[in-house]
């Protein structure tokens, strides 16, 4: 759920929670609109089971706090890699893309983990841009 | 979606703990639903009812909400209810009645997305 995608001119696309496929508007259709507390914005309801859709557009420093990244040659790969990872803003806010390696260490198959890449939730953006995109359209909280 | 217990005697794995972990503390990605309800008796047209519903989720800051009314649709001298205040700690759902009457209400389920 949240924003799938937001386009350059203001088409706005998002998937029915309760299964109806997806549903898009224009930023300047009426509903999509501030809720009063000027945090989020509401989307028109689905045509179909009236669910609506209301995306979350301000969000704290402290939440978008930036993850700080270790990176250094690994114990076990002995290649350069991402070694650990520290989320001092909102834990699901920062996504990060992992696989796994199978590794004999001591003569016995380990499996471990690595980190390929650390990147904010893909929702944030958009949420943000759907904001920055309504108030150049003169919609405003 | 329902939770594992752990039998006395096994082994409690990581995954056992995560279990309640992850609904305390959604993860990216994770829903939590619930159902919610708004009732009012209203003294003037344009009245305000509101509630205010904690998640059951702290410290995952939540990206979007879905509401519907598919438990009561609104009566018939409310409006749709609409949603503010979405933070870590929860969400404010209101309304506002139409014109002077009693037992005015709407209902049902919400989906934070974290």
């Amino acid at each position: 759920m949240g924003l799938q995608h937001i386009t350059d001119d203001g088409n706005v696309h998002w998937d029915c929670p309760n299964g109806h496929g997806g549903q898009t508007a224009h930023i300047s259709h009426e509903q999509v609109e501030w809720m009063r507390d000027g945090d989020l914005v509401g989307l028109p309801p689905c045509s179909e089971c009236g669910a609506r859709m209301f995306v979350k557009t301000n969000f704290t420093e402290q939440e978008l706090a930036e993850p700080v990244v270790t990176r250094g040659i690994h114990p076990i790969t002995k290649q350069e890699t991402i070694l650990s990872v520290h989320v001092p803003g909102a834990p699901n806010l920062t996504w990060m893309n992992v696989h796994y390696e199978k590794w004999m260490v001591d003569g016995v198959e380990t499996t471990i983990q690595i980190i390929d890449e650390v990147f904010q939730h893909p929702m944030v953006a958009r949420h943000l841009e759907l904001k920055r995109q309504l108030h150049a359209a003169g919609k405003k909280p | 979606m329902p939770l594992n217990t752990v039998t006395t005697g096994n082994t409690i794995l990581a995954a056992d703990i995560n279990q309640v972990v992850n609904v305390l503390q959604r993860a990216s990605g994770q829903t939590e639903v619930g159902k919610y309800m708004l009732e009012g008796n209203f003294y003037v047209s344009g009245a305000f009812v509101s509630v205010y519903i904690p998640s059951l989720s702290r410290g995952a800051t939540p990206v979007s909400l879905v509401i519907d009314t598919a438990d009561n649709a609104p009566s018939a001298n409310l409006n749709a209810p609409s949603t503010d205040h979405l933070t870590a700690s929860g969400f404010h759902v209101f309304s506002t009645s139409t014109a002077i009457s009693a037992n005015q209400f709407c209902a049902g389920n919400y989906t934070i997305q974290y």
